[in-house]
C-alpha cells in the first residue's frame, strides 16, 4: 500500500487519544468515604467482566475509528486490482516532456515543443476531476528540472500542471531518456496503482538506440523497472517529418597555443543532418565581437565540410571567438564559441647538459630549431610564439625561471638538491617541464634528488642507460596513448613519421610506472616505458626516456619532431587547452595569483546578465581559487576582476552545446516498441489498454475508509447509548 | 453535653410535629395501661383520665360529686387503665454510621431520631433507656420515666464518635441478657453488618418477648448512588477502598442495595419486627410518624 500524503501518517498517533484519555480519567478521580462498599464491591466483582468488555470495544471502536481516519486522510492506495469495488475509480495519467535541445527545431511555424505542449494539454485536460495526474520533463539542467509532483485533478483540470507546461521552452541537453524512465519507475511505485505515462518527444534514435540499431541496456533496464512498477509508456512522436538542418559541429584553432601576432587558424566543422543538398548557407566568423569573415558553401546532404579562418590576434589576452551560420530549421546548433587565450611569446628555458662552450653546440640544437624563434617579420607576423633561452647546466642554479613558462631540460648529467628543488618550486608554479634523458644522465643523483623513493617530482627510478653505440640494433616506438592531447593529431597522421624514429639509446624505468602515465613505448619485449608524463602539484612533467639529439636516436631529423613539439609545448602550457572551453554544466576552476587578487568579481553572462563572484583563499593562504559552477546556456562568459585602484582585468570561458543534439536523426515508435515491449507506441492498441490506462481498480481506497469511519463512528455512538441505557437500567 | 446540644437535638419544631402521636405498643408488655395500648394485663391500678357527662345508665359510683357541687351538672370520671411501656432505644454508633451526604451523617440523624423518641416517651410518662454501641456497648443511659432522666439521655447519644466497626449482633445478644423485663427495643442502625448475626439477634430479642422496631437509617447517597465522576472509594470500617466509574455500576450497586432491604424486610417480617426505612433526607417527622403509624395500624 502506497500514500499519497503520508506525512499524514505521522498523526496516527492520535489514535492513541482514546486510550489515553482512559489512562488520565483513571487517574483523575473524586475520593470518598463510603459506608456502603460491601455492595459495591458485590456490584463490581458481578458486573467487572462486562464493564471491562464494554469499555475496551468502545475504546477499540474510537481507536479504530480515528486511525482509519488519518489514513483516509494520508489518501492510501492499493498496488493492486485486488478491490475493485472499493473507492472511487480514477484515472492516473502523467505526461513526460522532451525538452532537450533538438524540439527547438521547427516545422512550418511550429516547433517540436510547441506540438508537444498542444498534445499533452489535450490528454491532461481531458482528464475528469478526482484523477490524478503529473509531469515529467527530461532535457533541462538539474536546477530547472521541475519536481514530478502528484496533482489531483480539480474541477478545471489540473490546474497546477498545466502552467508548469507553458512555461516549458527547450534546453539545450540531450533528453537521457533512461534517466527519466527510472524516475518515472519510482513516481509510479511510490504513488501505487497504475499509472500510464504519455511522452511526447521526437525520439532522436541516437537517445533510443545504440548505433547499430540494438537496445540500450541501460534503457532497456530503466523500462524493466517501470513495468515492475505496473505502469504504461504510450509514445507520442511530434517530431518533423525529414528534418532538415545544418549544423555546426565544432570549433577549434589549428594550433593549441595561441599567441599574439602569429598566425592561427580556426576550423568551423560543418554538417548537414538532412538529406537534401543545402546550398548557400552562409558561415561568419566574429572575434569579439566584430566580423572577422564569412563564406557561402554548399554541402551534400548527410555531408560534412570544414571550413578555416586564419586570423592574427594582435594583442595577448582572452579573446571570444565565433562562428555563426544562417538559422535553418533547428538554430540550437548553428553558433559555437570559443575563447582563446592569446599569449605573448612565450618563455622557454633549455638547460642543455651537452653546451659544449668551445663549439658552441649543444644537445639542444635540433630543439631549438623545431621550436623556431618569435621574431616578427616585415609582414608582422611571427612563425612562433617561443622565445628560447639556453643556458648550460652549470648555470641552471644561477637561473631566474620566474618568467619562463616550459622548462627543458636536456640531457643534464646531475641532479642536485639545490637543483631539484629549482624544479620543484617552478611545478608548484604551474610549470609544464620536458626532460630528454640521455647518455650524460648519472641516475643515482636522479634518483637521490629527484624520485626520491617515489616522492619527488620525477616520476621513476632512472636506470643505466642501454645503447647500441654501433647502431645496429634499434628499437621502434609504439603510442600507447593515441587520444592523449600530445599524440592525437600524431596518432592519426602517419606520415609525419613517428613510426619511423629508431631508438638506439634510452634509459629503462627501474620502478613500476603507472599504465595511464605512459604515453610511448619501445616495442622490445617489455614495453619499455619512453615517453611518461607526469602531474606534480600544479605543473606536469614530460620524460622522454632517450635524448633530445641524435646521439640515441633519429627523432630529431624526422618531421614527428616539429609537431610533436609543437603538440607537447601548447599541452605543457595549458594542459587541457587553459579549460576555457568547456561543454554544458562543467565548472570553471582558476587559480589567481596574490597578485592578482581583485574584491569585486562579476561574470557577464550570454544573457546579458551580471552574476558576482567571489575569490576562495587557497588551503596554503598563497593564492586564490575561483569556482564557477556550471553553466547551462552556450555563449562566451566574461569575468572581470575589479581591483580597489579601479583597474579592471577580464577573463573568459566559452561554452557550448553537444553537437549531436542536432542530428534530429529521428527513431519511428514502431522501431523502439519492436525493441522495447514493454512499451507501447500506439493508443488506439487493443481495448486492454484503453481499460487498462482508464484505471480499473486503481485501489484509491480513501474514500471506503471514510464510510468505515462513520459507521464506526454511528457503531460507536449506538454501542455507548445502549451501554449506557443497560447501566441505569432500572432507575 | 451543654443544654445547647441538648436543644439541638431536641429540636422543638422537630418534636412539635411529633408531639400528637402516641406511642402505642402492638404487643403485651409488661405493667397495664389501658385504652390505646393492648396490655395483657388488667391492672388494680386505675387512674382517673378524664370527664365525661352523665347519660342514664352510667355507673353512678362514678359521678364525680365535686365537680357537681361546683358546676350543678353531673359528670361520671373514666379511668384509664394503662401499662408503662418501656423502650429501650439501641443507637448504632459504629464507623459506618459517620457517612453523611448532607447537613447530618446518619450518626447525627440517628441520635436526633433517638432523642425525639425519648423525649416522647417520656412526657408519656414512659420509661425510655438508650444504649449507645459499635461492636460492643460502648454507653448506655438505664431506662426510666423521670423526665429529669432525658438529659442523661441526650449526654449518652451524643458523647460516641463511631471509630470502629459493628456488631450488631452480639450487641443485641448483651441487650437481651439485660432486659428483664419487657420492652420495646428501637434499633437506629444502617444495618451495615452480618445480616445472619443482626436477624438472629433481633428474633432473640423478639423470642425474649421484646417488641423491636428497626430504624433503617440510610443516607440519599446510599440509596440512590448519584456519583458521576470517576472514583476513588474508600471503605469504611476495615472494608478496601476500590476505584469505580460510578455510571458503570450504578444499576449493579443499586441491584444489590435494594436486594439487601428487601431480604431485611423479608426476615424482619417473617420475625414480626417491624421495619421503618429511615431516609436521612426525609424530616424526622415524616420517619417518626410513618413508623408509629404503621404500630397504631399494627403494620409492620
Amino acid at each position: 500500500m502506497n500514500f499519497i500524503h503520508p506525512a499524514m501518517l505521522g498523526f496516527l498517533a492520535l489514535g492513541m487519544i482514546p486510550i489515553v484519555i482512559y489512562l488520565i480519567n483513571r487517574q483523575r478521580y473524586r475520593r470518598r468515604r463510603w459506608a456502603a462498599m460491601e455492595f459495591l464491591l458485590k456490584a463490581m466483582k458481578r458486573h467487572q467482566r462486562r464493564l471491562r468488555l464494554e469499555n475496551w470495544l468502545l475504546m477499540l471502536l474510537r481507536t479504530l475509528a480515528l486511525l482509519l481516519f488519518v489514513m483516509a486522510m494520508a489518501r492510501p492506495s492499493l498496488t493492486t486490482n485486488a478491490l475493485p469495488l472499493l473507492g472511487k475509480q480514477v484515472r492516473q495519467e502523467a505526461v513526460i516532456i522532451d525538452a532537450s535541445g533538438s524540439t527547438a527545431a521547427r516545422k512550418t511555424s511550429r516547433t517540436t515543443m510547441e506540438t508537444a505542449r498542444d498534445q499533452a494539454r489535450q490528454l491532461l485536460l481531458g482528464l475528469a476531476a478526482g484523477d490524478r495526474t503529473s509531469m515529467l520533463v527530461g532535457g533541462l539542467p538539474p536546477a530547472e528540472t521541475p519536481i514530478p509532483l502528484p496533482e489531483l485533478v480539480g474541477e478545471a483540470g489540473p490546474a497546477g500542471i498545466l502552467g508548469d507546461l507553458e512555461q516549458l521552452a527547450p534546453g539545450w541537453l540531450a533528453l537521457a531518456p533512461e534517466v527519466l524512465i527510472s524516475e518515472a519507475a519510482n513516481f509510479s511505485k511510490e504513488q501505487g496503482g497504475k499509472w500510464s505515462f504519455h511522452i511526447y518527444s521526437d525520439f532522436q534514435r541516437a537517445d533510443w538506440l545504440s548505433d547499430d540499431g540494438t537496445e540500450l541496456p541501460a534503457l532497456r533496464e530503466a523500462l524493466e523497472r517501470l513495468d515492475a512498477s505496473g505502469a504504461d509508456l504510450i509514445l507520442h512522436p511530434v517530431g518533423p517529418d525529414h528534418p532538415r538542418n545544418v549544423s555546426l559541429v565544432s570549433l577549434r584553432p589549428s594550433s593549441g597555443l595561441i599567441s599574439s601576432d602569429v598566425p592561427v587558424a580556426f576550423q568551423a566543422v560543418i554538417e548537414n543532418r538532412g538529406i537534401e543538398m543545402v546550398p548557400g548557407i552562409e558561415v561568419e566568423f566574429l572575434v569579439d565581437g566584430e566580423v572577422q569573415g564569412s563564406r557561402m558553401i554548399d554541402v551534400e546532404g548527410g555531408d560534412g565540410r570544414t571550413i578555416s579562418f586564419p586570423h592574427i590576434f594582435r594583442l595577448p589576452g582572452v579573446a571570444r571567438v565565433e562562428v555563426r551560420l544562417r538559422s535553418d530549421d533547428l538554430d540550437r546548433d548553428d553558433v559555437r564559441f570559443f575563447a582563446a587565450e592569446v599569449l605573448e611569446a612565450v618563455d622557454v628555458l633549455v638547460v642543455d647538459g651537452g653546451w659544449d662552450a668551445v663549439s658552441e653546440s649543444s644537445e639542444s640544437d635540433w630543439l631549438i630549431a623545431a621550436l623556431g624563434n618569435d621574431e616578427v617579420g616585415p609582414t608582422g607576423v611571427r612563425l612562433s610564439p617561443y622565445r628560447v633561452e639556453v643556458i648550460p647546466e652549470d648555470r641552471f642554479h644561477s637561473a631566474d625561471l620566474a618568467s619562463a613558462r616550459v622548462l627543458v631540460l636536456a640531457d643534464l648529467s646531475r641532479m642536485s638538491e639545490e637543483i631539484s628543488e629549482k624544479v620543484e618550486g617552478f611545478l608548484k608554479r604551474g610549470g609544464g617541464v620536458l626532460i630528454f634523458t640521455g647518455p650524460r644522465m648519472i641516475p643515482e643523483s636522479w634518483s637521490t634528488h629527484a624520485w626520491r623513493d617515489g616522492s619527488g617530482w620525477f616520476p621513476y627510478e632512472p636506470g643505466p642507460a642501454i645503447e647500441d653505440r654501433r647502431r645496429q640494433n634499434f628499437f621502434h616506438w609504439q603510442i600507447d596513448s593515441p587520444d592523449h592531447p600530445v599524440l592525437e593529431y600524431l596518432s592519426g597522421f602517419p606520415e609525419a613519421g613517428l613510426g619511423d624514429v629508431a631508438i638506439h639509446g634510452h634509459r629503462k624505468p627501474l620502478s613500476p610506472v603507472s599504465e595511464s602515465d605512459v604515453l610511448m613505448s619501445l616495442d622490445d619485449f617489455e614495453s619499455t616505458p619512453i615517453l611518461v608524463q607526469k602531474g606534480y602539484e600544479s605543473g606536469v612533467l614530460l620524460v622522454f626516456g632517450t635524448g633530445a639529439d641524435r646521439d640515441w636516436s633519429n627523432f630529431p631529423i624526422t618531421p614527428a619532431y616539429v609537431c610533436f613539439l609543437h603538440e607537447a609545448f601548447p599541452w605543457l602550457i595549458l594542459r587541457d587547452g587553459g579549460g576555457r572551453n568547456l561543454a554544458l554544466g562543467q565548472p570553471w576552476l582558476q587559480q589567481v595569483s596574490s597578485e592578482q587578487y581583485a574584491p569585486r568579481v562579476t561574470m557577464l553572462t550570454p544573457e546579458g546578465g551580471a552574476v558576482p563572484l567571489a575569490l576562495k583563499e587557497t588551503e596554503d593562504l598563497r593564492s586564490f581559487r575561483l569556482e564557477v559552477p556550471g553553466r547551462w546556456v552556450p555563449g562566451v562568459y566574461e569575468i572581470r576582476f575589479e581591483a580597489d585602484t579601479g583597474e579592471v582585468r577580464s577573463d573568459a570561458f566559452a561554452v557550448n552545446a553537444r553537437s549531436e543534439e542536432g542530428a534530429l536523426v529521428l527513431a519511428a515508435p514502431e522501431e523502439i516498441a519492436a525493441l522495447y515491449p514493454s512499451v507501447v507506441h500506439d493508443r488506439s492498441q487493443g481495448s486492454d489498454l484503453e481499460e487498462n490506462s482508464m484505471g480499473v481498480g486503481l485501489g484509491d481506497i480513501w474514500y471506503p475508509l471514510f464510510w468505515t469511519v462513520l459507521v464506526l463512528l454511528i457503531t460507536e455512538t449506538g454501542l455507548a447509548y445502549f451501554f449506557g441505557r443497560a447501566r441505569r437500567g432500572s432507575e | 453535653m451543654s443544654s445547647e446540644e441538648t436543644q439541638r437535638l431536641l429540636d422543638p419544631a422537630s418534636l412539635a410535629k411529633v408531639s400528637g402521636l402516641i406511642v402505642r405498643a402492638r404487643m403485651i408488655v409488661e405493667g397495664s395501661i389501658t385504652g390505646l395500648h393492648r396490655s395483657p394485663f388488667h391492672g388494680s391500678s386505675v387512674e382517673f383520665a378524664e370527664h365525661r357527662e352523665y347519660v342514664p345508665g352510667d355507673d353512678i359510683r362514678h359521678i364525680d360529686w365535686k365537680v357537681f357541687g361546683r358546676s350543678d351538672r353531673f359528670y361520671i370520671k373514666q379511668y384509664e387503665e394503662e401499662t408503662n411501656l418501656r423502650v429501650q432505644l439501641v443507637l448504632d454508633a459504629s464507623e459506618s454510621m459517620t457517612y453523611g451526604s448532607g447537613a447530618m451523617t446518619k450518626l447525627d440523624y440517628a441520635r436526633t431520631l433517638a432523642a425525639s423518641l425519648a423525649y416522647l416517651i417520656l412526657g408519656q410518662q414512659d420509661a425510655v433507656g438508650a444504649l449507645v454501641f459499635d461492636d460492643k456497648i460502648r454507653a448506655e443511659a438505664p431506662i426510666s420515666q423521670s423526665r429529669s432522666h432525658l438529659q442523661d439521655m441526650v449526654s449518652v447519644l451524643a458523647q460516641q464518635s463511631g471509630q470502629d466497626a459493628t456488631d450488631i449482633g452480639e450487641v443485641l445478644g448483651r441487650v437481651s441478657d439485660r432486659l428483664k423485663r419487657r420492652c420495646l427495643i428501637v434499633l437506629l442502625s444502617d444495618l451495615f453488618d452480618d445480616q445472619d448475626r443482626l436477624v438472629h439477634g433481633l428474633r432473640r430479642l423478639r423470642h425474649a418477648g421484646h417488641d423491636v422496631l428497626v430504624l433503617h437509617i440510610m443516607d440519599p447517597d446510599e440509596l440512590n448512588f448519584p456519583f458521576n465522576r470517576m472514583t476513588l472509594f474508600e471503605g469504611l470500617e476495615d472494608m478496601p477502598a476500590q476505584l469505580a466509574d460510578p455510571d458503570a455500576v450504578r444499576e449493579a450497586y443499586l441491584v444489590e442495595i435494594r436486594d439487601f432491604m428487601k431480604r431485611l424486610r423479608r426476615d424482619f417480617r417473617n420475625s414480626g419486627i417491624q421495619y421503618q426505612l429511615a431516609d436521612c433526607s426525609k424530616g424526622f417527622d415524616q420517619v417518626l410518624r410513618e413508623a408509629l403509624v404503621r404500630r397504631v395500624g399494627g403494620k409492620r
